[in-house]
């Protein structure tokens, strides 16, 4: 069933998509992609603003930071060399595993993040990496950390007529990431999406981000996991490798998932941790990249 | 009743100025067009028996809003070529008894047109992640993987021929 838009604007600026959404709220709906809206099947007539047209596709970096705009695909992000330099290259490799290529060519940015379905990758990426979001209304402009934006269904966070023009990250070159997407197939949605970064300082693990997605509702830290990788040795044992795992398997509430039981994932995910953080710690300094493994 | 919008596109190189319901996905264009290579399995983007060209590129029909066409240019399967005149690629995936129910097939062409587009010679790897998006459950993708083969073998025997035609023409000094 084609969803039901009454009306299919196409502004041509962000102006003009700002003007169009602060009209009729509640029945105004942003698109990205498109792909969430065709997927919804959501039984509700809407007012639809396509912002394809309105210049929000950007893809650039500053030296300090990559901005990505709101309309970016993910097909643009992968191809891109401004992108490439996020965690040596780990943001490219992540939103490569998100789906096949064509679908890469419809999701977008801010789609993805203010979706933010439980597979979605984009997220957990954004919280391990310290990013920010970019929100505009006609009025007014905020920005928030991907912390605070992903505290509660992104929808909720944003008010009335708000929509996301960009993102922010930090390159952070001296930061060790690592990605891993566990799924039954390559295209499948993930079952957990694990994402570890850290810097490193004489020789010990400083201000360490461990962030779980597609098993909970929203992409979360393990607070707990974070504090016990601080301060460890760069070159951290296996002992502590399994211990990191198994404080994420204990402390992260799962959602309900009729794929795989919660033990099995539970366990899981001490694996991955122990698997990423040991593949993380044996790295040379040339590569700090670490790529995940798709089964 | 919603009302109809104008979509000004261009599908296999001719323009269209068609009305369309603001929320119809292109697949159902196309198809209501008459164009029914293009075909519709899953609806979620899984399957990509839906997949087309847009601008060059290979995108889900099913997931894609008919209104973000506007102004593109869209090939369908219709659009490379016919039982008459097969295009290259269909002819090797015939040859190749690449094709049993034939549902999966006008994407799968339209990904492998992309594809040798994009590169001449491209590796297994990128073909495996380039068809990634393609299911199909009669082949095993044995004969697919063959077909695009003889793709290859064709582009390059293409372009040496075209090489050693513009030889022999340029006079000799």
């Amino acid at each position: 069933m084609p969803v039901i838009i009454t009306d299919y604007q196409k502004p041509r600026s962000l102006k003009e998509a700002l003007e169009l959404l602060a009209d009729e709220h509640g029945k105004t709906v942003a698109i990205g992609g498109g792909v969430s809206i065709v997927l919804s099947g959501a039984p509700r007539r809407m007012r639809a603003v396509d912002l394809q047209w309105a210049g929000l596709d950007e893809i650039s970096t500053n030296g300090k930071e990559l901005r990505l705009g709101a309309t970016a695909t993910f097909d643009q992000i992968v191809r891109s060399s401004s992108a490439a330099r996020v965690g040596n290259g780990i943001l490219c490799y992540a939103l490569k595993t998100a789906a096949s290529e064509p679908i890469r060519r419809l999701i977008t940015v801010g789609g993805n993040i203010v979706q933010c379905y439980y597979w979605a990758t984009l997220p957990p990426l954004l919280l391990a990496l310290d990013a920010k979001i970019h929100l505009r209304t006609l009025q007014h402009r905020r920005t928030l950390g991907a912390d605070e934006f992903f505290a509660e269904p992104p929808p909720r966070v944003l008010v009335p007529g708000e929509i996301v023009t960009e993102v922010t990250i930090p390159l952070a070159p001296k930061r060790k990431v690592g990605f891993e997407k566990f799924s039954k197939t390559a295209n499948d949605y993930a079952l957990i999406h694990l994402v570890i970064s850290y810097a490193v300082q004489g020789r010990k693990i400083v201000e360490p981000r461990v962030v779980v997605g597609a098993c909970t509702n929203l992409p979360v830290r393990c607070h707990a996991a974070e504090e016990f990788l601080e301060g460890q040795p760069s070159n951290i044992s296996l002992e502590n490798a399994l211990k990191a795992g198994q404080i994420v398997a204990h402390h992260v509430a799962l959602r309900r998932d009729s794929r795989a039981s919660s033990a099995y994932r539970r366990r899981l995910m001490a694996v991955l941790v122990q698997r990423l953080l040991s593949r993380m710690s044996s790295e040379g300094k040339e590569s700090q990249h670490v790529e995940g493994g798709l089964r | 009743m919603t009302e109809l919008m104008t979509l000004n596109t261009r599908i296999n190189g001719r323009p269209y100025t068609i009305q369309i319901q603001p929320g119809a996905v292109l697949a159902d264009v196309l198809r209501s067009l008459g164009l029914t290579g293009t075909k519709v399995g899953c609806r979620e983007g899984h399957c990509g028996s839906c997949i087309v060209l847009l601008n060059g590129k290979p995108v889900n029909s099913c997931l894609l809003l008919a209104a973000k066409v506007e102004d593109a240019d869209v090939t369908t399967i219709e659009g490379l070529g016919d039982m008459q005149s097969p295009h290259p690629i269909q002819e090797a995936f015939v040859q190749a008894g690449a094709v049993q129910c034939g549902f999966c097939t006008p994407g799968m062409v339209l990904t492998t047109k992309a594809l040798f587009d994009e590169t001449p010679h491209p590796t297994p790897e990128r073909i495996r992640e380039a068809l990634s998006g393609n299911l199909c459950r009669c082949t095993g993708y044995v004969k697919i993987f063959d077909a695009l083969r003889l793709v290859e073998e064709r582009l390059s025997r293409s372009v040496e021929v075209t090489k050693k035609s513009a030889r022999k023409a340029t006079p000799k000094r």
